[in-house]
């Protein structure tokens, strides 16, 4: 049993789908207590949400976003003691037998992240040309600034110890809307160490398309901006300047 | 500068401090963002009764002609309103996420205590407390996280 254990499920209008997400995860017994973040759907979420009485409910009365959500499970997480989270989309592109195999390596392993990774089974994964460079150039940034190999930084399957996930509960640590490949740099930078684990390939792409003419180039401008400033924040946590 | 031109620039800049005033009396601006946008007014107004200061200034800095200066002054005056601006946007926008994110979370304690209480009152026991291990929820350990401090 693994009580001290929390999957976190950012959900947005996902009404039509989260309950085939939920049914599965509960049948398959993980020991593991869920929670579904409802990031302000207006769609049937919540209600569908609620016929899982064994489910933990935080609802935002509006929507602030993938990673706000994200950091409202970190807190309900933190105030409520648990020792580890994962997280898990709503949107049904992840398995059970993925979550089991993340979990399983942040219970053993020694590491205070792991994630998921879909391109270490050796599959084929088709993705478009978009995506493709974005996971091009943020590996190659996390490599540069980390010296660590991650080649999944888009993955949204993952899996934080107590002392990561509490670290960015915190309002000021977490300033990501939608968390990639800034944040594990900002893991990275911070000491802790990250694995990833071979999952299976995905139905759906994750996050925002790829494909929708400008979006992608903004999108990669805002993490290439983030991460500039995740950079400029260690240069000054060095020097003992911040804050 | 004209006296035409002058006197159109000082009736725009009243009518438009009036107008604001006016938002001010009906709650519609915040005191703050009245006092930015009145600084602006007033800067345009004193060019405007005192033209010899825009040529003057115009002369020190080697602008030729000094009605160009009067855009650079005004697009500066633009410039700090709409940078304030944004950075009133980006704290609001913080402090949403600060509440929406408490309002989830108290709303999730709730929860778990309403189901307590029905528990409680089903079973008509009143002095046991449910004892699984979402009680903790109702003792209060989660309200430092709730009320951390800006």
């Amino acid at each position: 049993m693994h009580n001290d254990s929390l999957v976190v499920i950012p959900a947005f209008n996902e009404g039509g789908i989260i309950g085939k997400v939920l049914e599965p995860l509960l049948a398959a017994n993980l020991g593991i207590d869920v929670a579904v973040i409802n990031d302000g759907s207006t769609d049937s979420t919540l209600d569908v949400v609620r016929t899982f009485p064994q489910v933990l409910i935080a609802s935002h009365p509006c929507n602030l976003g993938y990673g706000a959500a994200l950091q409202t499970g970190y807190q309900l997480a933190t105030s409520l003691n648990y020792e580890y989270v994962a997280q898990f989309d709503a949107d049904g592109q992840h398995s059970v037998d993925d979550l089991r195999r993340v979990l399983d390596a942040i219970w053993t392993v020694d590491a205070d992240v792991v994630i998921g990774s879909r391109f270490l089974s050796g599959q084929r994964i088709p993705l478009g040309f978009g995506k493709v460079l974005a996971i091009r150039l943020f590996r190659r940034f996390i490599y540069m600034f980390t010296r660590n190999h991650i080649t999944d930084p888009t993955s949204g399957l993952k899996a934080f110890r107590n002392v990561v996930f509490s670290h960015y509960s915190k309002s000021k640590e977490y300033p990501f809307d939608y968390p990639d490949a800034d944040v594990l740099i900002d893991i990275l930078l911070h000491g802790w160490r990250i694995i990833e684990v071979p999952v299976g390939s995905y139905d759906r792409e994750t996050g925002i398309s790829m494909h929708s003419g400008l979006r992608p180039l903004i999108y990669m401008a805002k993490v290439a901006m983030s991460i500039f400033v995740v950079l400029l924040n260690e240069l000054l946590r060095k020097r003992g300047l911040q804050r | 500068m004209s006296i035409m031109l002058r006197a159109t620039i000082i009736v725009i800049a009243i009518a438009f401090s009036l107008f604001n005033l006016r938002l001010l009396l009906r709650r519609s601006i915040s005191e703050r963002s009245t006092v930015l946008w009145l600084f602006g007014t007033i800067i345009v107004i004193i060019v405007a009764v005192f033209p010899q200061l825009l040529n003057a200034v115009a002369y020190t800095l080697g602008v030729d002609y000094p009605p160009s200066l009067l855009y650079l002054i005004a697009i500066l005056v633009l410039l700090t309103i709409v940078m304030y601006q944004s950075i009133q946007l980006s704290k609001l926008d913080e402090k949403i996420r600060k509440v929406t994110q408490s309002v989830a979370l108290l709303g999730e304690k709730l929860d778990k205590q309403s189901e307590s209480v029905v528990l409680v009152g089903g079973t008509g026991v009143e002095d046991t407390p449910a004892g699984d291990s979402k009680t903790k929820i109702s003792q209060g350990s989660g309200t430092s996280q709730l009320g951390e401090a800006p």
